[in-house]
């Protein structure tokens, strides 16, 4: 028997319309989840596959932490090939929800989806029942519709994961959702379009054998007394607390005395003090309705929600009656981060108030919200609604140019200007609509520029208002604003916006820079953390602490744990000197599989999959020379605050002979080339990838 | 009963108005114990409790029970519960002496994040302080040289805070202000 993993891999393929299902075990040395498929990815679709050709596949894979029942152990990877990023190299989607635990309780470790069907369908999984289903009623139906008439057509309690119109219509920017909240992004909804798959469902009764229950049961206690803070983790509140030697407005630990969830059943739930030690209390720290929505979003607060086994809840349940008679859409929805600010609503001027001051940002972006979802419209980190209202600015200059003069007059633009929400009924319409100009911008930011680079230049890739991490395309998700040359390397590792919050963990936690310095200094070296906005030139001890970022964020991703709220950097415990436990993830693998995991082993299975990763990309890429191709960042980050020099307080400033260095630093931590970036033979081996570099090898991919 | 079995039991009382008050986020004052002793409690008993107390001599029961020194008084709480940050800010909110309060939390949070002391922090729990209030604190901030290292910065949402030039210069202020207003939206 083997514990933890549930030992099978379920292979559909839509093509013949058969099944099969294989074991899983070859595996395990990438840990499972993120590791396991792109495994999958690399041994069964070539480099240079179009991502909506048939022979592109979609991995749905979870490890054996999954559902397990330690805190936040619900998360799931789905990889395909990027649609919407430069070299359509490998992408990984993360989504949270129920996803991976109904597909463990099914009883996979991994679902294959390959070929793509001539009509419509949906993947019904229940158990040891796989069936191919009909699903032409459901194209164009939007995601909320179509989970309510899967689940009516199967079983109470399944999970299904679904396409909008987005996906349908070939969107890049386009995802996929589960129980009408939880994203998976990265434009793999439009990996789904382009197979003609309109969802997955899952419904299982297995659960996940434990080597060792009693230790788990210890860990998890442990955790969520000593070690868990907040979303993101954490460690202080917002406001000062009786038990808190700090706070800070920064924090997402937002509960406190005063503060509740307004429209509780049974009338408001205050969300109080909950001290460190007090496990049944964690769920009540992180009013995320409040923080993502503001002060007004408290009294129409239902509760907290999220993903399975979380004992946080980032999700903001919250229902605004006033929507309806304004929208013709009722106002419940649950949501969380970027996602709350609505995305394509963000393109909205002079939204009036209804009922009361402030209520129209509420609406805007509820509204915003339950749209794009509904569509399954991906905003990638905030890049789609920044390109829209890049091409609508100066009087909509730029969209005057990339659509015929009666294109631009159908469209009512005097709603945007008076604040009509019914204007984003027509413009989602008209993004997901492949033959109008509009959908354009939905192609990612990396297309966008290649299709427009005449009447874009240099700048839109170029721009803070785009605001990526690099000209591949993906969104800065926590780059040289958060710790420096530090957060900027740790995007440098994926193919879309980096999702890593090990780092951002850290620096947000709300902790006094003094404690955060001194604990990131033990673990790494003098000068491996900076002070905020103000930094440092790039030092060896910073390359090991961006090594490290990327390396918990893979292992979370894989074994599998929320790298939202993961590693246990630091604790909210003051006897413990707020230093949390950075072994834990290693002693749950050993726990719940009964092998011999320790920290060391779990950085060589994570190293392991970075580096085929890396290899993956280059492959793609069809050159080596990463740093110059796809280690790029975008002009701004050395442009800011013109009248100030790198390395002043007051400025995030980059300095263009630092990020090179930077790279040189990183690039030494894994082994690679020093000056193109590509990992070598050498570095590959070590990992047991040989059959990784020789391929590179036969492809000229190696560096000499 | 002996006077060895009053003095203990009189301790236990004195303990148990401190918890309580603790529980409830509240340091005690001296001045307002002696004032209205414990019920069971002479202000005479209390005040030898206390006495022993601040001595650093207290009763077996009082040995949780933290003495903080204020500008107007002297303050109690049961260190197990409360931390003597808090401590600190609940007694200088009781002593109402609100440049002293502002001009505290302002240095403290410059110098230890680093960040400005946002208007909204200050009202909010525990401080409670209305604008108005805070806007008249930061006239008179302006024309009192014992707090000439306070002043205001406002970020581009309108949201204003204090910040300490003993910690902080104005431009990086601004820079931690906006970040915490606005950059830290943006980048969630």
């Amino acid at each position: 028997m083997s514990y933890g993993w549930m030992g099978k891999l379920l292979r559909v393929n839509l093509t013949d319309k058969t099944w099969t299902v294989e074991s899983s075990d070859k595996y395990h040395k990438y840990i499972g989840g993120k590791g396991m498929a792109n495994r999958i990815m690399y041994e069964e679709v070539p480099a240079g596959t179009e991502p909506t050709a048939p022979e592109n596949k979609i991995v749905f894979a979870v490890g054996p932490n999954t559902a397990g029942s330690a805190p936040t152990s619900g998360r799931i990877t789905l990889s395909s090939l990027s649609p919407f990023t430069k070299y359509q190299s490998i992408v990984d989607a993360h989504m949270g929800g129920n996803t991976a635990m109904r597909m463990k309780n099914a009883g996979y470790d991994a679902l294959v989806i390959e070929g793509a069907s001539d009509t419509p369908v949906y993947i019904y999984v229940n158990d040891d029942n796989v069936e191919i289903r009909d699903a032409s009623d459901l194209w164009g139906v939007t995601t909320s519709k179509t989970v309510a008439a899967i689940t009516k057509a199967t079983v109470p309690g399944v999970n299904v994961v679904a396409i909008g119109k987005a996906g349908e219509n070939l969107c890049n920017l386009s995802c996929v959702m589960n129980d009408n909240a939880h994203c998976g992004g990265g434009g793999i909804g439009k990996v789904f379009g382009s197979k003609k798959l309109k969802a997955v469902a899952f419904y299982g009764t297995k659960g996940v054998q434990l080597a060792d229950p009693a230790k788990v049961q210890q860990l998890n206690n442990y955790v969520l007394s000593d070690l868990i803070g907040s979303n993101n983790n954490h460690v202080v509140p917002t406001v000062a607390q009786s038990w808190s030697e700090y706070e800070n407005s920064g924090s997402r630990w937002t509960g406190h005395p005063g503060l509740t969830w307004g429209a509780a059943e049974g009338g408001p739930v205050d969300t109080g003090e909950s001290a460190p030690g007090q496990p049944t209390l964690v769920g009540f720290r992180c009013q995320k309705a409040v923080r993502d929505r503001g002060a007004i979003a408290e009294k129409y607060t239902v509760k907290m929600t999220g993903c399975a086994m979380c004992p946080i809840h980032c999700y903001g349940a919250i229902n605004v009656p006033q929507m309806e008679p304004v929208t013709g859409v009722p106002g419940a929805h649950a949501t969380t981060c970027l996602q709350s600010s609505g995305f394509i609503a963000g393109v909205m001027q002079n939204v009036k108030d209804v009922e009361e001051e402030g209520d129209s940002a509420l609406l805007r972006s509820l509204y915003g919200a339950i749209l794009c979802d509904d569509y399954g419209l991906w905003d990638n980190y905030g890049e789609l609604v920044a390109t829209l209202n890049y091409f609508f600015k100066d009087d909509y200059k730029l969209a005057r140019q990339i659509m015929t003069e009666e294109q631009f007059n159908a469209i009512n633009w005097s709603k945007r200007e008076n604040g009509d929400l019914s204007f984003l009924d027509e413009l989602i319409e008209l993004l997901v609509d492949p033959n109008h100009p509009l959908h354009n911008l939905t192609a990612g930011a990396y297309f966008v520029d290649q299709k427009y680079h005449d009447i874009l230049g240099d700048d839109y890739l170029n721009s803070q208002a785009i605001g990526l991490w690099g000209v591949m395309g993906g969104k800065r998700h926590h780059g040289h604003e958060c710790a420096a040359q530090v957060g900027q390397l740790t995007n440098i590792i994926y193919n879309r916006d980096g999702m890593c919050h090990t780092i951002v963990n850290i620096t947000g936690s709300g902790l006094p820079y003094a404690i955060q310095k001194s604990i990131i200094e033990g673990l790494f070296g003098e000068g491996a953390l900076d002070a905020p906005a103000n930094y440092t030139p790039m030092n060896e001890n910073k390359a090991k602490f961006a090594k490290f970022g990327v390396m918990r964020q893979v292992i979370h991703d894989s074994m599998t744990l929320c790298n939202w709220v993961w590693p246990m950097t630091f604790s909210p415990r003051r006897e413990r000197g707020y230093k949390g436990d950075l072994t834990v993830e290693a002693q749950y693998m050993a726990a719940i599989t009964g092998e011999d995991w320790d920290v060391e082993k779990l950085d060589e299975a994570a190293e392991r999959i970075i580096q085929m990763q890396r290899a993956m990309t280059v492959l793609s890429a069809g050159t080596n020379d990463m740093r110059n191709n796809h280690d790029v960042i975008p002009n701004f980050s050395y442009e800011l605050n013109p009248d100030q020099a790198p390395f002043t307080p007051g400025t995030v400033k980059m300095e263009r002979e630092d990020w090179q260095k930077a790279l040189t630093m990183f690039y030494q931590q894994f082994g690679w080339d020093e000056k193109l970036g590509c990992p070598t033979r050498a570095s590959l081996e070590k990992f047991d990838l040989k059959d990784v570099a020789d391929e590179l090898e036969s492809k000229g991919l190696l560096p000499a | 009963m002996s006077e060895n079995e009053i003095k203990v039991n009189g301790a236990q009382l004195l303990y148990q108005a401190l918890r309580t008050a603790t529980e409830k986020s509240k340091t005690t004052g001296k001045k307002a114990l002696l004032r209205k002793p414990p019920v069971g409690l002479t202000k005479e008993e209390t005040s030898d409790l206390l006495k022993a107390l601040e001595h650093g001599e207290p009763a077996q029961e009082l040995k949780d029970i933290a003495v903080l020194k204020g500008r107007k008084d002297t303050w109690y709480y049961d260190s197990t519960i409360m931390t003597h940050h808090y401590a600190a800010l609940d007694s200088m909110i009781q002593e109402k002496d609100i440049l002293h309060t502002i001009a505290t939390v302002t240095r403290q949070d410059s110098k230890l994040y680093p960040k400005a002391t946002e208007f909204r922090k200050l009202m909010d729990t525990p401080f409670w302080f209305t604008e108005d209030e805070l806007l008249g604190a930061a006239a008179r901030f302006a024309a009192d040289p014992q707090y000439a290292d306070i002043d205001v910065i406002e970020a581009s949402n309108g949201q204003k805070a204090f910040y300490s030039k003993q910690s902080l210069d104005r431009h990086y202020a601004e820079y931690l202000h906006e970040w915490y207003e606005v950059g830290i939206y943006e980048n969630p």
